[in-house]
């Protein structure tokens, strides 16, 4: 029981002691609750006084901003919802010109402008019916003055209930802005207008890519109706859309694609598109401050210039093609000689590549000879000089082969007329050059060929014409020995036909040098008067066996000396008074000289030779003076002769520059008329007789003064040693010219003039001495020959010359023509004259020597012979010794040389039988073969021989 | 520890057992303030589970069944005195992942020294609600009998599971299955 109310006293106590805990907790509470009160009520107050404070702090507040109001810079109003202004500032009072009273209860529409009053009425209504609180809107109104004053608006709708409001308004003056605006607008409308009007099509996008502009253009260009509209689209997918205009349509897009990646400006990108157009396109990025702001695209239309490109191209393209088809390599160089360019066919002529030549110096590359290089330099000067110039250089090209090249150089000139470089147009002439090559080589072989030929032919007349002057020699003497008929017959036959072959070898001699351009003018005064005289006189003694007549005219009107080659003319004339001769039986034959034209400077003279001969066909007419040619050829059967003879006139008239033509009848005669403008000296003639006639009578005279022309001193010693022992004063001169100056300072009885002399020869010295002032004009002159070529003796004649005598020529034949002109005597003894210088020795020639050889040589002219071998030991020992130092020194043209002149002097002493032994040895010293050393010793061993020989016989001889 | 959750234990055991066991448990305690509880006041949690110890020893009970008895009661004491947090027609697993947000909010604001556990939701489905229990008081079972009561109030039937985290005591999972 107790436990039991221990529990109960315990529960009770638990019970008390936490009744009384909560009741101390809730005081606590209480208090605190209390405590929070009192705290809340004090917050309460101070707000109180907070409100009072912030209220007239506000009131404050509200007077700064009415002051502001009123002095602002802005007009600042409030209206009614009429519109009717209820307030307004000072400065919409100062601004507008009204005063207050003026403005209060006016409505706003009043200001404004008429033509602005809908729009600006419309906007507010539509801010009122959207409730719309706050707008700006932008209008003009008119001030008091008439001033119309751009406002921008800010209006401020007080809605007090659904229907009722009022408006506060803040409006400021932008007529300065607007005014710009306007100014800007203008300016881009013109902008706006003149891209639009621009050539070239243009789109403009902006930072977004939209596009912003495109003009007219634009559209045209991409065929896009005009009704569809680009602007404000985007132009990320405008390259797609566009590419299929393009031919290259991925690579269009990619390029666009490309440009506004990078950003950078790009011009003149050429587009080809698929129509055939062709556009240009500029991409040029816009940029503020590296702000992008959009780009500009730009396309032009290049297809007319693109085609005149084209145009251009494709005929520069022919003009290069025919060039490079011409073969002609071009290469370009600047002004340091260095290669700019090299043309495909230049580098294929040379074998360079044109990279490997670029820059390069041709003179060194190129030049095969260094010594062009000057050459090279030369013309390069040129250039500068702006000159062109052609040249011919062998090249080098890159495998080392030799070129040759005509190069024509032009300079470059540019715009401003400098010279940049030059251009070489270099065409291949190796070819040509090989042929020139060949070509001077086959000219050097005819040339070798034609001297051969000459050299025969030269050869011939003397091999010939020796023996055959022997045969018609002979015929005479022979006619003189009262043959029988039949002899007679025979005779005469044998001098016609050698008198044919003499015709025929002179012609041939005449034409092949003729032709052989060997003609050589020589220019005299010639007095015709004289010439066709003396013509006439040769003829009429040379036909004395003819019934012809020989007649001859000269024109009165001819009276000075003309100036011509006198030798040439004569030969016309001889030739064709020969032909008119030949031809005519009976009748005549004659030569006449006419003056067609004659004035200071020149005649005009018209030479005829007519005869009334056999005359020849029409049908002939045209070409007897071809060569071989004669009127039929009975004519040559019965007449004889080469056909060569006109054919050789005519050449020689042209070569005077004359004229020449035949007009013939058959059985009637012909006359040949020549035409040649000979100069005029003005020289009047001498009165003189022809000197023929005057020479012609001189026997009996006294010769004593005689003047020899003669080169050769070994013919000067032989006549030297000959004349001295005559009464005789005689002169000698080395050449023609010599000859000539002596003539003019001395007359002497009888000139002996050589025909082949240096400086002058003896047939022009001859023409000197008869056509000039000199003492000597009639003196007599006996030419002296060695070669018969051509017709020596005929030339001697029609120079004047009065007789002719052949080397090599004995004493006594010497002697013998001189006595023709007059007599000479011997010294101490009587005078020789024709008569009695036949005294004969009757002496034997030295039998070591070829005795058969001498007497048919000198005859029985022992002294002559004598001559001969003084001379002969006189010069050939030293001829000898010099043989002998040729040899030594292996010169064997020397020794030829030598071997040739000694050869001819054995035989004149009666040394034979060397000649084989000199004959070999100097046939293979002139063919350089060394044959000639193994001959040698025997030749020495005979030469010693025959000179120690020699020394015996004039020893024996005293 | 609030004292109205004392009140209720001891109410709670004198119903079970007899004030006897109640004096007996608070003898044994040998409490300063001699076992006067009051629910206005705050008390030190030890005290609780000394109780709970003294009263197993006592009667046998374990704690953890003791522990969800006192939820159940616990449950049926806000019911009455705060009724306006239970709105009849609401699902369970509204309120339960609710109590962070809403009820302990509230309870803030009454008691603002309340030393409160936290609830986390790990996963819901339909069903199936998993929520993360952690209070280093680690009256885990206390909770599961308040979730037991919450369902049985609003008529539903499942079953609470608890999981402790191995590795840390104050972390249970509580599964709700819903049936």
């Amino acid at each position: 029981m107790s436990n039991e109310l221990d529990i109960l006293k315990r529960r009770l106590e638990r019970e008390t002691l936490a009744r009384k805990r909560a009741e101390k907790i809730l005081d606590e509470k209480s208090l605190e609750l209390y405590t929070s009160n009192q705290k809340l009520s004090q917050l309460n107050k101070d707000l109180q006084t907070k409100v009072q404070e912030g209220i007239r702090q506000q009131f404050l507040k509200e007077e700064e901003y009415k002051q502001l109001i009123e002095n602002a810079s802005d007009i600042i109003y409030k209206a009614d919802k009429t519109g009717n202004f209820s307030f307004v500032n000072k400065t919409t009072l100062h601004r507008l010109g009204y005063d207050e009273a003026e403005l209060i209860g006016k409505n706003y529409t009043e200001l404004i402008p008429e033509s602005y009053v809908d729009s600006v009425r419309q906007f507010y209504l539509d801010c009122i019916q959207n409730k719309e609180k706050r707008s700006y809107y932008e209008f003009p109104i008119r001030t008091k003055a008439g001033e119309i004053i751009w406002l921008g608006q800010n209006v401020q709708i007080h809605f007090t209930s659904d229907e009722d409001f009022y408006v506060d308004a803040v409006a400021r003056d932008i007529s300065d802005r607007k005014a710009a605006q306007e100014q800007l607008l203008k300016t881009q409308k013109r902008l706006s207008t003149l891209i639009q009007n621009l050539q070239s099509a243009v789109l403009l996008e902006d930072e977004n890519r939209n596009i912003a502009l495109v003009n007219k253009k634009f559209y045209a260009f991409f065929n896009i109706p005009s009704n569809e509209t680009l602007l404000g689209t985007s132009c990320n997918n405008t390259a797609g859309g566009f590419k299929h205009h393009f031919v290259e349509e991925e690579q269009f897009v990619k390029r666009v694609n490309e440009l506004i990646e990078k950003k950078e400006v790009a011009t003149d990108e050429i587009l080809i598109l698929k129509d055939g157009r062709t556009f240009s396109r500029d991409f040029i990025p816009i940029f503020e401050d590296e702000k992008y702001l959009g780009s500009l695209w730009q396309f032009k239309d290049i297809s007319d210039k693109k085609n005149a490109e084209l145009q251009i191209a494709l005929s520069e393209e022919k003009y290069r093609s025919i060039i490079e088809n011409m073969e002609l390599g071009l290469l370009e160089v600047d002004n340091n000689g260095l290669i700019v360019r090299a043309y495909d066919t230049f580098c294929k002529q040379v074998g360079y590549t044109a990279e490997e030549l670029i820059g390069k110096d041709p003179q060194k590359l190129f030049l095969a000879n260094p010594n062009d290089g000057e050459l090279i330099d030369k013309q390069q000067s040129e250039r500068f000089q702006k000159k062109t110039g052609v040249y011919e250089v062998q090249m080098l090209t890159k495998d080392k082969s030799k070129l040759w090249v005509l190069i024509s150089g032009a300079p470059i000139i540019n715009r401003y007329g400098e010279v940049e470089g030059s251009l070489g147009i270099h065409f291949d002439i190796t070819q040509r050059k090989k042929m020139e090559d060949e070509l001077a080589k086959a000219k050097e072989k005819a040339e070798l060929g034609r001297k051969a030929e000459q050299a025969f032919l030269a050869n011939m007349s003397h091999e010939i014409r020796t023996p055959l002057n022997a045969v018609i020699g002979m015929v005479h003497l022979l006619l003189d020995t009262n043959p029988s008929d039949e002899q007679l017959h025979y005779l005469k036959s044998l001098q016609h036909a050698s008198q044919i072959l003499q015709g025929l070898i002179n012609d041939i001699l005449d034409i092949s040098k003729i032709e052989a351009g060997k003609l050589e003018y020589t220019e005299s005064e010639i007095d015709l008067h004289s010439l066709i005289h003396s013509l006439q006189r040769t003829f009429e003694l040379k036909i004395e066996s003819k019934l012809i007549t020989v007649e001859s005219k000269v024109d009165e009107k001819i009276n000075t000396l003309v100036k011509s080659d006198y030798i040439l003319l004569n030969q016309i004339l001889f030739n064709l008074l020969g032909n008119a001769e030949k031809f005519t039986e009976e009748g005549k034959i004659g030569l006449a000289a006419r003056a067609i034209e004659k004035n200071h400077d020149y005649y005009l003279i018209e030479f005829s030779v007519y005869d009334t001969g056999i005359g020849i066909n029409h049908d002939r007419l045209t070409n007897v003076f071809d060569k071989f040619t004669q009127a039929n050829s009975e004519t040559s059967i019965k007449y004889g002769g080469t056909g060569l003879g006109l054919a050789i006139t005519k050449k020689i008239v042209e070569f005077l520059n004359g004229n020449i033509k035949i007009e013939s009848e058959p059985n009637k005669g012909t006359t040949i008329t020549i035409t040649l403008k000979l100069s005029n000296t003005n020289e009047s003639l001498n009165n003189q007789k022809t000197a023929i006639s005057k020479r012609l009578n001189l026997e009996g005279k006294q010769i004593n003064d005689i003047l020899i022309a003669e080169d050769n001193q070994m013919n000067i010693n032989y006549l030297n040693s000959m004349l001295s022992s005559y009464n005789l004063n005689y002169e000698f001169a080395l050449n023609g010219k010599e000859a000539v100056a002596k003539a003019r300072e001395k007359a002497y009885d009888l000139i002996l003039m050589d025909f082949q002399m240096p400086e002058m020869n003896g047939i022009d010295a001859t023409i000197e001495i008869r056509s000039t002032h000199n003492l000597n004009t009639e003196t007599p002159i006996i030419a002296l020959t060695a070669a018969a070529l051509v017709n020596d003796k005929e030339k001697a004649f029609t120079v004047g010359m009065d007789d002719f005598l052949s080397k090599p020529f004995t004493p006594e034949q010497l002697l013998q023509k001189m006595l023709l002109f007059g007599n000479i005597s011997k010294k101490g003894e009587e005078t020789i004259t024709k008569e009695n210088t036949n005294n004969k020795a009757d002496r034997i020639y030295p039998s070591e020597l070829d005795v058969e050889y001498l007497y048919d040589f000198y005859e029985d002219d022992y002294s002559y012979f004598n001559m001969m071998l003084e001379l002969f030991a006189e010069s050939t020992p030293t001829e000898i010794i010099d043989l002998q130092k040729a040899i030594e020194q292996k010169n064997l043209l020397e020794a030829y040389t030598i071997c040739h002149r000694i050869k001819p002097t054995f035989p004149m002493v009666g040394i034979t039988a060397i000649s084989p032994l000199l004959e070999e040895f100097e046939q293979n010293a002139k063919d350089n073969n060394s044959n000639a050393y193994k001959i040698y010793p025997k030749l020495k061993e005979a030469l010693n021989l025959w000179l120690s020989k020699i020394e015996k016989i004039r020893k024996d001889q005293g | 520890m609030k004292g109205v959750i004392f009140c209720e234990f001891l109410e709670m055991v004198e119903d079970q057992h007899s004030y006897d066991v109640v004096d007996a448990i608070l003898v044994k305690a040998n409490f300063e303030h001699k076992g006067a509880y009051t629910a206005i006041d705050n008390y030190p949690a030890e005290e609780m589970m000394t109780l709970i110890a003294n009263l197993e020893e006592l009667t046998n009970q374990k704690p953890q069944i003791i522990l969800e008895s006192l939820g159940h009661r616990l449950f049926n004491f806000f019911r009455r005195d705060y009724p306006h947090f239970f709105h009849s027609d609401q699902h369970p697993f509204t309120f339960l992942t609710h109590i962070e947000s809403y009820i302990h909010v509230e309870v803030k604001k009454l008691y603002p020294t309340a030393e409160l556990p936290t609830f986390t939701t790990i996963n819901q489905t339909e069903n199936t609600l998993v929520l993360k229990y952690q209070s280093e008081r680690k009256l885990y079972h206390l909770a599961k009998g308040l979730i037991e009561a919450l369902l049985k109030f609003y008529k539903y039937e499942g079953n609470v599971q608890l999981d402790v985290d191995a590795i840390n005591p104050e972390i249970c999972l509580i599964t709700i299955d819903i049936l």
